[in-house]
This record gives structure tokens, sequence and C-alpha cells, in this order.
């Protein structure tokens, strides 16, 4: 397990230097105002489509079926994805949180990053949620079919928040403060969970 | 012990039946897979890496069913696919660091000294590597754990003759241990020829012969002769026949021609191309 991690994590420096630059101006960017709910929320949906990726590069150089002359498991394989998936979210999480934090303490408005917390709970569960929804797609259909899927998963999520930005005349931090943070997070990780054993079931299965 | 025992191993999909195949493969000895394209070679292959689900049979690799814990089987086992897939941004040096937490026998010592051996540049991307370099890194790898199987699918196709020769001197001095055993799948029948104790013909997914290389030489020859000559020979003694505006060129089992009559020895290639051609026509 330890040697896929560590190919993942080479994966990871060697090709989504861009991706990583890309989130790290979307969170230094969500300091810009008061309520931006996008440039909060994307950096962790972003490290959240990571381990897609990875699987795409894993696919496209053929390490899928050369995995298979080593000696992983199949959980081992669709482990490592789920793995990644929390570390680049989680890592992106905790900087976003940072971010806040400094930001809340050079403005001495430490009440804002108090409001801001289930906003932030929400990037936290978009990111997971983008991983926990699309890998058992890919690995049922491969990455090919499933990358349909995240296109689709991209266009619902994109129309929802143009909706419910319409709607509501931009997401309020109020209006997100009213779902309790802790449930939301609790939620997600069993979702998370129950996606990880799914995947393996699927993987197990069908490769 | 028997490196590899397959018995009555089945497995098909749309257009394509593996049928019934039996294969033995002694400790100490090279045993080559030729078959055409859609033979059955890689999925041969395949079915011994537990990579696909049989149908039926039953497989043993170094003494043990592959399908009981075959992660512990595989720790002795070097693979060689014909595309080695390893990420285009990785170098050779952090592919040592990723196998040493693959493999629990993974020796670096002997992984950089191959890597040496091959001229294989320990800091430069896969990416920038020729085919040549790929595959090398691919056999440094599979060596590198001390693997007592090595099992090479189309290894040597795409190299050119030099590497190719280097690489099938790797291969023998593998087998000098009387423990290790290469199961090697090729289009080059010339290589295969060269380092290979045992011969397997695959065609359309079922075994044609499996025989020692020696013992097939010695039990096959060529004759060339007229038509008229041709059907007063036992039609039994004839393997295979190539009409040609000279005359008849036939393979024919030694043992069964009548003295007197000149036959030729015959390579591998030749008799692998009569056969399929005769087992096309029947």
């Amino acid at each position: 397990m330890k040697g896929l991690l560590l190919k993942d994590y080479y994966l990871l420096t060697g090709y989504c230097r861009s991706f990583i630059l890309l989130i790290t101006v979307f969170v230094l960017a969500s300091c810009a105002g008061n309520d931006s709910f996008f440039f909060t929320s994307f950096p962790c949906i972003f490290a959240g489509i990571l381990p897609m990726t990875l699987l795409s590069y894993d696919d496209r150089e053929k390490w899928t079926d050369y995995a298979g002359t080593f000696p992983y498991t199949k959980a081992m394989l669709v482990s490592v994805k789920y793995i990644m998936g929390l570390f680049t979210t989680l890592s992106i999480f905790a900087l976003t949180v940072a971010v806040q934090l400094i930001r809340a303490v050079v403005v001495s408005d430490i009440s804002f990053f108090v409001k801001s917390i289930p906003l932030l709970s929400v990037s936290l569960t978009g990111g997971l949620l983008a991983s926990a929804i699309l890998l058992p797609f890919i690995f049922r259909f491969g990455v090919e079919k499933g990358r349909i899927v995240y296109y689709a998963v991209i266009c619902l999520f994109s129309i929802g928040i143009s909706i419910v930005s319409q709607l509501s005349s931009g997401m309020s931090l109020q209006a997100i403060a009213r779902f309790p943070a802790a449930v939301i997070v609790l939620l997600t990780f069993l979702l998370y969970g129950l996606s990880w054993m799914l995947s393996i079931k699927i993987y197990n299965r069908h490769r | 012990m028997n490196a590899i025992e397959i018995k009555d191993l089945c497995k098909s999909y749309p257009g394509f039946c593996l049928d019934h195949l039996n294969l033995t493969l002694p400790q100490g000895y090279i045993m080559g897979l030729i078959g055409e394209n859609g033979a059955g070679k890689s999925t041969t292959i395949k079915l011994l890496l537990n990579m696909i689900q049989k149908d039926s049979g039953s497989i043993s690799i170094l003494g043990k069913d592959n399908q009981d814990n075959f992660r512990l089987t595989i720790e002795d086992i070097g693979v060689v696919p014909d595309e080695i897939g390893i990420s285009q941004c990785l170098t050779p040096i952090q592919v040592g660091k990723i196998m040493n937490h693959t493999f629990r026998n993974w020796d670096n010592n002997a992984y950089m000294d191959y890597l040496r051996r091959f001229s294989v540049p320990e800091k430069k991307k896969f990416k920038d590597f020729s085919r040549g370099m790929k595959m090398k890194l691919g056999i440094a790898i599979a060596l590198s754990h001390h693997p007592k199987l090595l099992i090479l699918d189309e290894a040597t196709s795409g190299l050119d003759p030099v590497v190719r020769d280097e690489i099938l001197d790797i291969f023998c001095d593998f087998t000098r241990d009387e423990h290790h055993a290469i199961l090697i799948s090729s289009h080059i029948v010339s290589d295969l020829e060269k380092i290979c104790d045992y011969i397997a013909f695959l065609h359309k997914g079922k075994l044609l012969i499996c025989e020692e290389k020696d013992k097939l030489k010695e039990e096959y020859g060529i004759i060339h002769c007229s038509a008229e000559q041709l059907e007063e020979l036992d039609p039994a003694a004839i393997q295979g026949k190539k009409q040609t505006a000279y005359g008849v060129e036939a393979i024919v089992k030694r043992n069964e021609i009548p003295a007197g009559m000149e036959i030729r020895p015959i390579d591998i290639e030749q008799l692998f191309i009569f056969m399929v051609k005769e087992a096309g026509i029947r």
C-alpha cells in the first residue's frame, strides 16, 4: 500500500502542479470578500477531483494493467484513490481554514471566521462528495465512460449553484449557517466510507 | 516441483475460446509460448497471473494454486508485459523507491546494479526512454525482488537485434539457478529458438504441441520432392506441406519416412508455420 501511495504522491507532484497552483490562488482569493462562496468552496471541490485525474493518468499510461503484476490486492488499488482523495481534500480544507483564520486575525474580525465555519464545512463536503459520487462510476465503467458521469456531475453542480445563487441573490453565510455543520460533515464522511466499500466491491466483481 | 502446471484450462470470450489447455513447465527450464495474434498467449498469461477469471481448469504456480493467496505467490514472480505501465513522469530512482515499498524481497542494490548493467539512466524520466530502455527497466524491476519464475509477454518485440541479444543473455543467466524458470511468449520465434528448452504452439486457443525443443528438431524434418513422391508417403508422416513451382516442401516425421530420402533439419519457425497452416486446412 505504501508503494501505491508513494506512486500517487509522485504523480500528484509531477502532473498536478498547475492544478495545485490554481487551487492555492483560489484559496487566497477567498479572502477577497466577506461572502465569497465560490472562492471558498471550489478549492476543496477541485482537490476532491484529483483522485479521478490520477486514475485517468493510470489508465492512459497502462498502470492499471501493470499493477496486476505486483503484490497489490484490488482493495488496495481502490483504497489508494480514496486515501489520496482524503489527503488532497483535507489538506486544501486545512489551508482554506488557515487562510480564513489569518484573515480574521488581520482584520480583527474573529466573529466573521466563526460565522464562516458552516460555509467551510460545505466546501469540505463538496470536495469529498465529488470523489464519493464519481469513483464508483469510474471503477465500474472505466475512466472514459466515467468521465461522462464526471462532466454530468460538474454540469449539474454548476447549474445547482447558479440556481441557488439566483434564488437567494447570492449565497449568504447566514443561509448556510442554518445547517448544522457537524451533521453535514459527519454525513459526508459516512457517504465517503460507503462509496469506498462500494468501489472495492465493484472493482472485485468487474475487473 | 513444477514452476507452472496448467490443467484443462478454459476461458471463452465472444469470438475466442481457450480450449482445455494443458501445460507443464518444470523448474530450471525456459518455455516459449508461440502463437499468432489472438492465439491465446496473453490470455494464458493473464489467467496465470489471476488478472482474469478462468471458466474452468486449474493453475498451479510454484506448487501453489493461483487462487490461494496469490498475493504471496506473486512475490516470487517477475513479470515483464509487452508494455511497461510506468507513469511517464517517474524516474528509475523513484520507481525503485515505489518497488521498495511493494515487494517484501526488494533488493535495491540489485536494482541499481541492473540499471547500471543495462545502462538505464537513473534520473531520466520514463517518457524520455526508448522502447529498448523501457523494456530494460521492466526487466530490472522484474528481477530485483529475486523471483523464482519470470513471465514475459512479448518482452523482446520491437527491440533492435543487439538489445534483444543482451536481454536473451540475461534470461539465460537467470535459469542457471535450477530453481528458476521462465515462460516467454513472443512472435519472434528465432529468439525463442535461441533460449528455450520447451516450445508450446498455441493456435486459436488450442495447444498444437508442447515438447522439448531438441526433441522437436529430432522428430521433425523437411523434405523437397514431387507431388507424386509425396503421395507415396504414409499420410500420417506428413505434418504440413507447401506446393511450390519447384515441387512440394513438406514437414515430416523423420522416423516414418523411408530410408534414403533426404531430410533436412527444420527450424522452429518453419515447423510452427506449417503446423498452423495444416491446422487451418483441417
